[in-house]
């Protein structure tokens, strides 16, 4: 993005707030609180990218995404890398499904309906006041009215099926399901962004986890950075905090981070953390800051995100139009289960490197069987879920004995499915195999996946329960602040990256309060 | 037009003879002189103006070793509307540094050039496969971004059999080969060297973000999952496919430093390794249906997708993708 006069702040001046990361967490973060008139300064690990380094090649474009090895186990090890992490200024939202359905209000009080997981500490309807806040501002295009919220309106029309959504929609209609148009940070019309300029509409390409060089998908650096640099927000990039300086009261005093090499220290009066659901434990366990509670690092959610591929008879081409235009809510609660909570169905298209390695992964394939495989790959329509996940205590993450090229433990997350996990992968399977053979899909092939990183520095009332309270802030360290999908309380059946924007607000309003 | 054909691009005038041949596998050839003072950027005009859909080899006199060089760089640079360098033939002694770096492959030669051209060719086609002519224009046209043509250009480039490998040993890279083509068979004709590539790819350091718990870095690992492989390798496809299926399985006898699980982890990494770089390759992409490659673009206006109904297609994508769709077709 262009930081070109860009305001800088000294390394000794005590400036208001430091933020670590900004994606989906530290950006909506960083706007508001430069637009209220304070003197912030982010902090970004990776680099400060152009619109022209983006790119639809695969391999080229994991640039974009966290590349620094993480150490992943359990019974289903998670992928990192670009499945869920990104790398430069924008974080995540750099390479983002921009899928943006709503929370559930049930998703909100799990363990009130069920015993099981937790609930959200915080107001349901304050949260969707802060979430249409967002979509007006990153621009969300979705179905008006929606079937599962009818009061709701999207500011512009979906995107476009494609051969995917048509086929998902058919087998929906057929079974009875509802299935509509998907909400997405995608606009489909040009745009005026203020701070930033036009954004053009979007051209229909499957690319978008490879990022957008053109506008039509909503990051954060290219929606709420510009608006806080033109705000007197100062952002460095290729800056990786390892230390945190703290007073003789425990206030944190100050930032230590690597930049080409060398060592500096940010002053600042409060520290707001948003590096996501790796990068906020790992900083924090390696400092051994704010972890009173023992919750640092553990609760490890990741969404489960089956997914079911039919192969039909005419040539289907996922990759091209928006990859997941097709939704249906009809199973966050679905009817005669016996598992806590629920997932949301998405139709799927995907590149062919990603398709190669979840057949390789999540479907154990190789010789003739793959390249077989990969050959129906044009024929071949998809559907998946982002799907409930409860904590378990085996689910965490830790810090290695081996070091990154910054000198920090490298995370090692283990991962592995429980029994609710399991049914609602093994329910969830069953309607998507229906869903697609209903729309004429030939035969069916399951893939394993799971998606996003969440949890590991939850958010709860009662401090032996969690890392910071309802607000945000650590219930340790009264002027640190976590802003990321870490401290989700649960995963919902929702993408967290709406959420996790509004939430960004919201933690700004409240830590605005506090001064 | 045959899957034969290739192309010249000349700065020493004429090449006699180049069709003589009758016995060559390789041919006809199309001739494009060039005059080479006319500088690089007029020359990559002219190349790209001849429109040349066929793998093409750039061939120069003794004196044009520079502005080849100069060539090879701008093509690999991704310069709009060329693509298919498949190699080079100058006359002189020695490759010069400046094409050697770019692993194209190439050849020098005192006397017949026409020969020397014929038989580069003939292992152009026998050492990778080549992309079809009209997926060569799509990648060509300025629907493809010029970061993209060059990556895709440079993967196009025929692995050379004689490779030395920089993070595995010979033996190693040898077993490697041989697992390839057992995970991924590429079928009849010639087959990108998959094995060399992911040599490559481990020595640059080319990883997907994370790696199975206490297994060290890919080089390691690869050196030490190819070591315990060798040791229960056999000869003979089915019997290389059940080493293989006791690998993926976690019981087969994997050595002293992998368990028998990290074995198994390991293995995986590979089999995923060597799935995208083959379908990495455009010739795999060209197979598969793949035409994604072409958005963005250099044109005045971002390349998008305007039909995206199952069964149809665009005008500028290949035949085979579909039949021809009215533009914005069904929208919601």
């Amino acid at each position: 993005m262009n930081l070109s006069g860009m305001r800088r702040y000294d390394l000794d001046e005590i400036v208001d707030v430091v933020v670590v990361g900004t994606g989906a967490g530290g950006g909506p973060l960083l706007s508001r609180l430069a637009e209220r008139g304070l003197r912030v300064v982010a902090l970004e690990a990776g680099p400060n990218l152009e619109m022209d380094e983006f790119t639809p090649d695969e391999r080229e474009a994991t640039r974009i995404n966290w590349m620094s090895d993480r150490f992943s186990g359990g019974d289903t090890p998670t992928a990192f890398g670009p499945n869920n992490s990104g790398w430069g200024i924008g974080g995540g939202t750099l390479h983002w499904g921009a899928f943006t359905p709503r929370p559930d209000r049930r998703d909100l009080s799990l363990r009130s309906e069920t015993g099981l997981g937790r609930d959200w500490p915080i107001d349901y309807d304050e949260l969707i006041r802060y979430i249409v806040e967002v979509e007006r501002v990153i621009g969300v295009s979705g179905p008006t009215p929606y079937p599962w919220d009818p009061q709701r309106e999207y500011l512009d029309e979906p995107t476009r099926r494609n051969a995917p959504a048509d086929l998902v929609l058919q087998g929906c209609e057929r079974l009875g399901i509802t299935a509509t148009d998907a909400p997405a940070a995608i606009i489909t019309r040009d745009r005026e962004q203020p701070h930033y300029g036009r954004r053009k509409a979007s051209i229909d390409v499957g690319g978008i986890h490879q990022g957008d060089r053109f506008g039509y998908k909503a990051t954060t650096a290219i929606t709420y950075l510009p608006v806080a640099v033109a705000h007197g927000a100062e952002i460095r990039a290729d800056s990786m905090v390892h230390r945190i300086e703290q007073d003789a009261a425990g206030r944190v005093t100050g930032v230590v981070y690597l930049h080409e090499g060398a060592e500096y220290r940010q002053r600042c009066a409060a520290l707001v953390l948003a590096g996501g659901g790796i990068e906020t434990p790992r900083l924090l366990l390696n400092t051994g800051l704010a972890n009173s509670s023992g919750q640092v690092g553990r609760n490890f959610l990741a969404h489960g995100a089956v997914q079911v591929w039919g192969r039909f008879d005419e040539s289907i081409r996922g990759y091209r139009g928006y990859p997941s235009a097709a939704i249906t809510e009809d199973f966050v609660r679905p009817a005669g289960v016996d598992f806590a909570g629920g997932y949301l169905i998405q139709s799927l298209g995907v590149m062919p490197l990603t398709y190669a390695t979840s057949l390789v992964r999540g479907g154990a394939l190789w010789g003739q069987e793959l390249m077989d495989a990969l050959d129906a790959w044009q024929f071949s329509a998809g559907i998946g879920i982002n799907g409930e996940c409860l904590p378990s205590d085996g689910n965490r993450l830790v810090l290695s004995a081996e070091t990154d090229e910054w000198g920090i433990p490298r995370a090692e997350i283990s991962f592995s499915p429980g029994p609710n996990e399991k049914a609602i992968d093994e329910h969830s399977v069953g309607v998507m195999t229906r869903i697609l053979e209903a729309a004429g899909a030939r035969e069916t092939r399951v893939l394993a996946r799971t998606a996003h990183t969440i949890g590991t520095c939850r958010m709860s009332s009662d401090p032996d329960d969690g890392v910071v309270d309802p607000d945000g802030r650590s219930h340790d360290i009264p002027n640190m602040w976590i802003c990321d999908n870490s401290t989700f309380p649960s995963a919902l059946s929702a993408n967290p990256g709406l959420t996790q924007m509004a939430l960004s607000l919201r933690t700004a309003d409240r830590l605005l309060a506090s001064a | 037009m045959t899957g034969s054909d290739f192309a010249v691009v000349s700065l020493r005038g004429d090449v006699p003879q180049l069709d003589d041949a009758s016995d060559d596998a390789v041919g006809p050839f199309r001739q494009l002189v060039l005059d080479p003072a006319r500088g690089s950027e007029a020359l990559i005009e002219a190349i790209a103006d001849a429109e040349i859909a066929t793998p093409w080899i750039l061939v120069g006199g003794f004196d044009h070793h520079e502005v080849a060089a100069h060539l090879v760089a701008r093509v690999l640079e991704g310069a709009i509307g060329v693509f298919g360098l498949a190699g080079v033939v100058l006359e002189g002694t020695q490759i010069p540094d400046g094409i050697r770096e770019h692993e194209v492959p190439a050849a020098v030669t005192t006397d017949d050039v026409a020969a020397s051209v014929r038989s580069l060719a003939a292992d152009i086609a026998a050492w990778g496969p080549r992309v079809p002519e009209s997926w060569a224009r799509v990648i060509a046209s300025s629907r493809t971004d010029v970061a993209v043509r060059a990556t895709l250009a440079r993967r196009a480039l025929a692995d050379d059999p004689a490779y030395r490998p920089r993070a595995l040993t010979p033996e190693q890279l040898a077993l490697l080969r041989d697992v390839a083509r057992r995970i991924v068979p590429q079928g009849e004709g010639a087959t990108i060297d998959l094995a060399a590539r992911l040599d490559r790819m481990i020595e640059a350091g080319e990883s997907d973000g994370w790696r199975p718990t206490g297994m060290s870095t890919d080089v390691e690992a690869y050196r030490a999952g190819l070591d315990a492989l060798a040791a229960i390798w056999m000869r003979g496809a089915a019997a290389q496919d059940a080493v293989i299926r006791r690998v993926i399985d976690g019981d087969a006898p994997s050595g002293a430093v992998l368990t028998a699980d990290q074995l198994s982890l390991w293995f995986e990494d590979a089999r995923n390794d060597l799935a995208r770089l083959w379908l990495s390759h455009p010739a795999s992409l060209a197979r598969v249906g793949y035409s994604g490659f072409a958005t963005g673009g250099t044109g005045p206006e971002p390349a998008g997708y305007l039909v995206l109904a199952a069964g149809e297609r665009e005008e500028w994508e290949p035949e085979e993708l579909g039949r021809l769709g009215a533009a914005k077709g069904s929208t919601a």
